[in-house]
């Protein structure tokens, strides 16, 4: 077992000012990735690759795990479900209310190498982590010197 | 191009560490629901990837400190690809009021929710007041 990583000080570095500026820009005409718009941000999720799978975690607290629904689709991997808040009884005064609510959905896109026929999930601690297997012809192999 | 990326992420956290000038560790900013009623504050904090034993709530003269790290188990080594949730220490903080009784709070924590119940203190809850005619 290993423990997830959250940060990667290789290339991505790069990539996630693109991707904080894309996010500046959304508001304006600028072009966004049509899979992900901007009021598409629950649940966060990361995505990470190892030699034999890859590792989707979708940060999503407070559901329960049967109200949860995974599935995958010509290489698109949906995450979706909905977030039933008991709202306070009686006569209250609400100072914050931040956390997301209702209906969500994130979809993400696999690299072409990902099997749908081997896909695990589980919910921990509020965390939804995907793993999805790669295909057997996709896996690193030692190819021997003849 | 990418030494410059380095620099700049050590700066940010830097100035981060300035503002927050107890922890050097730049945090995720939990998002909070928080309501009163005649009894007092409930306070829900969203806690992904948080177990019970890596969370600490501190309540420390007047302050109430909340911080929690997440931690995801996978089966080998992953190489991040997509990391939207960047920091995976949360850490937040609230002032309490005086009215509030310090020393009764109940925290509990369900499927990476927090919930604290924060009483107010009994002299502090509403209570009728009957006038006498006299």
């Amino acid at each position: 077992m290993a423990t997830y990583p959250f940060f990667d000080s290789g290339i991505s570095s790069a990539l996630d000012t693109l991707q904080q500026l894309d996010k500046i820009l959304r508001g304006s005409t600028a072009p966004s990735n049509l899979r992900s718009t901007a009021r598409g941000d629950f649940p966060p999720v990361n995505v990470g690759v190892c030699a034999d799978s890859i590792e989707v975690v979708a940060f999503v607290p407070g559901v329960d795990p049967e109200a949860l629904e995974v599935t995958m689709e010509k290489g698109l991997l949906s995450i979706s479900g909905e977030r039933r808040e008991e709202e306070p009884s009686g006569q209250t005064t609400l100072y914050a209310r931040e956390r997301a609510r209702g209906r969500f959905s994130r979809v993400v896109e696999l690299p072409s190498d990902a099997d749908p026929e081997n896909i695990q999930a589980r919910y921990t601690d509020g965390c939804l982590c995907i793993s999805i297997g790669k295909r057997e012809s996709a896996k690193p192999r030692l190819i021997s010197i003849q | 191009m990418q030494e410059r990326n380095q620099l700049a992420a050590t700066r940010g956290s830097e100035s981060l560490a300035k503002v927050a000038n107890d922890t050097s560790r730049p945090a995720t900013l939990p998002a909070v629901d928080i309501y009163e009623n005649a009894t007092g504050i409930t306070l829900l904090a969203d806690l992904p990837g948080v177990s019970k034993d890596r969370l600490s709530i501190k309540v420390q003269s007047n302050e109430l400190l909340i911080e929690g790290e997440a931690a995801v188990q996978v089966p080998a080594e992953v190489r991040l690809v997509h990391n939207e949730l960047r920091e995976p220490l949360f850490r937040r903080s609230f002032t309490l009021g005086h009215d509030l009784d310090k020393d009764n709070i109940t925290a509990n924590l369900k499927h990476g929710v927090l919930t604290l119940q924060i009483p107010r203190l009994r002299e502090a809850q509403p209570r009728k007041i009957s006038v006498n005619v006299t």
